[in-house]
């Protein structure tokens, strides 16, 4: 955002949010007992989503598949032994599925069969 | 009835008559029907204000098809091509302007001048993009193989093309499959900082499209004007005499072969019998016999136009239909009294042998594209402006010159209104505006404009939608998808009928590769048949 995220833009974020839904909804606004405001910035530091990307990379055609994070490491290996990924970064992505976690377990116990 | 053609050629684009040449010299009996009195199609060169010559569509060439060239002797029939050392000038709004020329160091230089971080990744910048560049033309110049494949030569196409893109090497071949997806934006986001730099490249990823520079696919549509060469990108490409001149040397060098061309003959029917096609119908209700129909027309001019409905599929007719040709360009033809004054070109004529594009930064394209998606005329266009007449006299009286602009974007179908009289002249205002701001004193040199809307562009020149390239080059609308899956190897579902305009792949742009795809595709079923 242009000169960055601070709490006057949180809340007023939040108003436009209610303004929203009360176009709609017009009995939300009376309805509220309590507001949290997350904004991008929050979503950077609080939960660690770089940039505030919830799909840890962006989910478009030239970051999917052989190609995510990066081609040549999209197998759930880095360049550093014994070093993987299993998260959102990696193929097939975000959204709350656990096929990266599967597919990266699957990949540590090819190399490490105990 | 008259004397039956081998083949009847149904427009005369260069394409068309490049198709047209090919299948002549192989020996068989060709007409050329042309509705307009010239041949040329959009590759036409008119005195469209007395005493000044225009190209009146597209004013500089694509990647002129060399086989072509070669093949057809152009030079002898007259064609000269002339690559002034000058490719881009771009004028920049209070601050220094960049130019892009033959020259790398010289390019090097003045983007120095805006960041010597640019200026220092330049060079890496088209080493990296030249293997996808080389590959695109490779591609351009084959017939797209049917997918799923249906014949071993599908398979043999297909395999060739992966083991082309594999031979590049491992790291190479995974970034052309990672940037052609891309935007241009999100190209130049990794390679460059300066905004006249991504302003003036980010241009050549949406010329002739109805997007914007962050609109996936654009990054395509850039890479296919670069030049794997040290040059970085094309050079400005200009015909001598202006564009007609290179569709007058088609006409004669297929002529010469024996072909005939009829102007000012309208095809309003191709006819068929037992669906396969048997003739055309001319609008004054001559027919004429042929063996085979060559359609230089846009594909939904073809097939929804010209050929019996009953003759097609509906699912078919429905995929034709969805083709899109959202046109995005207007053109704007001044006669002025004196070359235009930028920043620094006075006494530098040379600054203005080439194009000359107002687009300083990816933000003010992308915003010249916003007005457009919802139905207006962008505010502050993008412009790419030529003036031939500065290298080539002829065009215009002694000390005058002839300047030709492309304006986007500016909408064929506008939300509100039509492009009536008064929205013409808002438009020739508009551009006379914008370039007056970035040369000041430019309005008072004007001695008269001549405005082509995209109303124009599709009445006059039959450009469905106003698109020039028949159909968006779009990532959808490419290669075995162009137009349509069904005709992408330039037959259709009628047999004995071709196309062979800009509508098939490779698509759009003064090249002719189309016209010589089609001509080996109909010469191939030919042989076939024999």
């Amino acid at each position: 955002m242009k000169g960055g995220w601070n709490d006057e833009k949180r809340e007023a974020f939040g108003d436009a949010v209610i303004d929203t839904l009360c176009r709609f909804a017009p009995n939300v606004r009376g309805a509220i007992i309590h507001r949290q405001v997350l904004t991008p910035a929050d979503m950077e530091e609080t939960f660690g989503l770089t940039e505030g990307n919830i799909f840890h990379g962006e989910l478009s055609l030239h970051q999917l598949f052989f190609l995510r994070p990066t081609s040549a490491w999209a197998n759930y290996r880095t360049p550093l032994a014994n070093l993987y990924q299993c998260g959102s970064g990696t193929h097939p992505g975000g959204g709350v599925c656990g096929a990266p976690g599967r597919l990266a377990a699957e990949q540590i116990l090819k190399e490490h069969r105990p | 009835m008259s004397e039956r053609y081998d083949a009847v050629l149904v427009g005369a684009g260069h394409n068309g008559l490049v198709c047209a040449a090919y299948l002549a010299r192989a020996g068989l009996s060709i007409l050329v029907l042309e509705r307009r009195e010239v041949v040329g199609g959009a590759a036409v060169t008119e005195e469209l204000i007395s005493g000044f010559r225009f190209d009146s569509c597209a004013h500089r060439l694509g990647q002129l098809d060399r086989r072509v060239v070669r093949d057809l002797g152009l030079g002898r029939h007259g064609l000269q091509v002339r690559r002034p050392e000058l490719a881009v000038l771009a004028p920049v709004l209070g601050g220094e302007r960049l130019a892009i020329w033959r020259d790398p160091e010289r390019t090097t230089e003045e983007i120095r001048r805006h960041s010597p971080n640019d200026a220092a990744r330049w060079s890496r910048f088209g080493a990296e993009m030249a293997p996808a560049v080389r590959f695109l033309r490779h591609v351009a110049e084959a017939t797209p193989p049917e997918l799923p494949p249906a014949a071993s030569r599908d398979l043999l196409a297909y395999l060739e093309l992966g083991l082309r893109l594999r031979l590049l090497g491992r790291r190479e071949m995974a970034e052309i499959m990672r940037v052609l997806p891309m935007s241009a934006a999100e190209l130049l986001d990794e390679w460059f900082a300066s905004e006249p730099l991504r302003g003036v490249l980010a241009a050549m990823g949406v010329n002739g499209l109805f997007m914007g520079p962050r609109s996936a696919g654009t990054a395509y549509l850039l890479l296919s004007g670069l030049s794997p060469a040290a040059e970085v990108v094309r050079p400005t490409a200009l015909v001598t005499g202006g564009m007609g001149r290179l569709t007058e040397a088609l006409a004669s060098a297929a002529r010469a072969s024996g072909a005939r061309i009829r102007t000012g003959v309208e095809v309003e029917r191709i006819l068929t019998e037992k669906g396969k096609v048997s003739a055309v119908a001319l609008s004054d209700g001559e027919e004429i016999a042929a063996a085979r129909v060559v359609s230089n027309v846009d594909p939904k001019r073809t097939f929804l136009g010209l050929v019996e409905p009953t003759e097609l599929d509906p699912e078919f007719v429905r995929r034709v239909r969805n083709v899109r040709t959202r046109g995005a360009f207007a053109k704007v033809h001044l006669a002025l009294a004196e070359l235009p004054r930028f920043d620094g070109t006075e006494g530098h004529p040379e600054l203005l042998e080439g194009l000359i594009r107002i687009s300083p930064s990816l933000d003010y394209l992308e915003r010249a594209y916003d007005d457009a998606k919802y139905g207006g005329l962008s505010r502050s266009p993008y412009l790419e402006a030529v003036i031939p007449s500065v290298t080539d006299p002829t065009l215009a009286p002694t000390g005058q010159h002839a300047m030709s602009v492309y304006v986007q974007y500016a909408p064929h179908d506008l939300k509100e209104g039509s492009w009536d009289a008064g929205r013409r002249e808002v438009l020739g205002d508009r551009v006379v505006e914008t370039l007056s701001t970035y040369a000041p004193g430019f309005a008072d040199t004007i001695l008269d404009r001549h405005v082509t809307t995209p109303a124009d562009l599709e009445e006059v020149y039959g450009l469905t939608g106003g698109c020039a390239s028949h159909g968006e080059m779009a990532l959808d609308q490419l290669f075995f998808m162009r137009p349509v899956p069904e005709c992408a190897q330039y037959r259709t579902p009628i047999r004995d009928l071709y196309l062979c305009g800009a509508g098939t792949h490779p698509g759009g742009g003064v090249g002719g590769t189309a016209g010589y795809n089609a001509a080996r595709e109909v010469l191939r079923a030919g042989k076939r048949a024999r």
